[in-house]
């Protein structure tokens, strides 16, 4: 049984009931890594979507603007307990960029300039529940936050919200990504606290 | 916290799992072949886990995830490591050799 | 290893924005210099944070067991322990951990020992052992601060360097006291070569402090001839 603390997270602000189990609100956005931060310019920024037969669809960044921006208004809740509620973004729905794609999977493995993975089932990125997301709160999105473009899949923990996206790629059956490998939940859903699979 | 911190701060979760403390722990990164001592290796924590990442190439060497009562490690980017005794003069005698295969420690 | 429970049985502050904690922990078993131990705190609601910290004593089981705690803007568990524990409280911790940024009375070479802010917490450790044990082993302490008033055990480490083994050089970053010989700078190759050890007398280096300046550091002592094998860094996070 672990001590007490009386005291301690009391810099927090207690959890309301807005909130999935476990969770904290914060007015910060806490910045985790698991690797330096890359610098990517819009200019030579790619998105690639790749078949389960590899072939291969890209984007650069004026041809992911013109596939149409939207605004996004939504809570995100991280695994390690912070929540941050009415966040505001700007970015493409993901399904954008799936039209005719045929039948090339029920599941999508995001990567990222840097090597980070995570794993995810099709049906979570269309029907408006992500995007490709570059601006927060009004402003570009910062390199330390995923910038100059991240996966925002806020439904999910905010890992699978993967940083510094440049693609996904379709699979038959589910694989684990990064932290998916090393015990974190292969689909993360906040209100059933699925945060670790083992 | 920003940036990376060095491999000794592995040590306290790494003690969860093996002894002697593994900050002392060598072997080659599996990608580049550079000699990865453990404790020089550029360490991203946070709160998900700490990410053990080579000094030359930046590939990852080794993730260690810790939760409630268990401790998960990954040693998947290291070659032939080995925790080394060190005594007072500093010079090393293996304690134990682990094989390269891949593959996780669970405690 | 598994989590031990200290109580806090003195505070004293050390500078403004940080404080010496010493701890009473049963069954300790002691720790050599160098090394630290692994905090967590546990909040009422089950939220839990742990932070590693370095021991600033050493010796035998049952020796006390001395943190300091720097407070970082915006942390989550350094406020907490420079502003809110008292004496009396319960802490859990996991160690001493650590094999490799050791010093230990045995060492018979020269030891240069250069430390950036709370980077001096396990270089005293070091210094404290050096004097206990009588070695007469050279040993030198490089401390850069931003300020005087930032020094930790400056006191302490006054008295040390009247001993002909121990000799401390303070380096000030952002403002000098009146009459300081240089303006307030980080530290360059210069004032390096000006304070350590020559690489030529073989001493064994520590270095301490946060990433960058540890980096910085240790590039700038290899570039005077330091061996890398014989330069030891620990660097540091925040929060």
């Amino acid at each position: 049984m672990a001590v007490i603390n009386r005291g301690f997270g009391a810099r927090r602000r207690e959890s309301t009931p807005e909130l999935p189990p476990g969770q904290y609100l914060t007015q910060d956005f806490p910045v985790l890594s698991a690797g330096p931060t890359p610098n990517i310019h819009p200019g030579e920024w790619r998105f690639t979507v790749t078949g389960s037969t590899g072939e291969r669809t890209s984007w650069n960044w004026d041809e992911m603007l013109a596939l149409g921006v939207e605004e996004v208004h939504t809570d995100i809740h991280c695994v390690t307990r912070w929540s941050k509620l009415g966040t505001t973004w700007r970015g493409v729905p993901v399904e954008r960029f799936l039209d005719g794609i045929g039948d090339a999977g029920d599941h999508i493995m995001a990567s990222s300039s840097g090597g980070y993975t995570t794993n995810m089932p099709l049906e979570d990125l269309v029907d408006g529940r992500a995007w490709i997301a570059f601006e927060f709160d009004g402003a570009p999105l910062e390199a330390e936050h995923g910038g100059p473009a991240r996966l925002l899949v806020p439904h999910l923990y905010f890992w699978k919200s993967a940083k510094w996206v440049n693609g996904l790629t379709f699979m038959d059956g589910d694989s684990p990504g990064f932290w998916e490998q090393n015990g974190y939940h292969l689909y993360g859903d906040p209100w059933r606290e699925q945060r670790y699979w083992d | 916290m920003r940036g990376y911190v060095d491999g000794n701060a592995l040590a306290g979760a790494l003690s969860e799992l093996l002894t002697p403390t593994t900050d002392a722990g060598t072997g080659r990164c599996a990608t580049c072949g550079a000699d990865a001592v453990l404790a020089e290796a550029h360490v991203w924590s946070s709160a998900m886990g700490h990410v053990a990442r080579c000094r030359g190439c930046d590939d990852v060497l080794a993730v260690i995830v810790q939760h409630d009562d268990r401790v998960r490690m990954r040693l998947h980017g290291l070659e032939g490591f080995a925790l080394v005794e060190r005594d007072a003069a500093g010079s090393g005698r293996d304690a134990a050799a682990m094989s390269a295969a891949p593959g996780s420690v669970e405690a | 290893m598994s989590w031990r429970v200290g109580t806090v049985i003195e505070v004293r502050p050390e500078t403004p924005n940080a404080r010496t904690l010493v701890l009473d922990v049963p069954d300790w078993p002691g720790n050599a210099a160098g090394q630290h131990l692994d905090l967590r705190l546990t909040a009422p609601d089950g939220y839990q944070a742990a932070r590693s910290y370095s021991i600033a004593t050493s010796g035998g089981p049952g020796s006390p067991v001395e943190l300091a705690v720097d407070e970082v803007d915006d942390g989550e568990v350094s406020p907490y322990l420079v502003q809110d524990v008292v004496v009396g409280d319960q802490l859990e911790l996991r160690g001493p951990v650590g094999r490799w940024f050791l010093w230990r009375e045995t060492q018979t070479e020269p030891a240069q020992l250069i430390g950036g802010g709370s980077g001096c917490v396990p270089l005293m450790a070091m210094a404290r052992a050096h004097a206990t044990s009588g070695s007469t082993a050279p040993m030198r302490m490089l401390y850069s601060a931003r300020a005087p008033r930032f020094v930790f055990y400056r006191d302490e480490l006054d008295a040390l360097a009247r001993s002909d083994a121990f000799d401390l050089t303070l380096n000030y970053t952002r403002e000098a006291p009146d009459g300081w010989p240089t303006a307030p700078a980080r530290l360059t190759r210069e004032s390096l070569e000006r304070a350590v050890i020559p690489a030529a007398e073989g001493p064994s280096v520590y270095v301490c402090g946060p990433t960058p300046f540890v980096e910085s550091v240790a590039d700038l002592l290899v570039g005077l001839g330091h061996p890398a094998s014989l330069v030891k860094t620990e660097r540091f996070g925040g929060a």
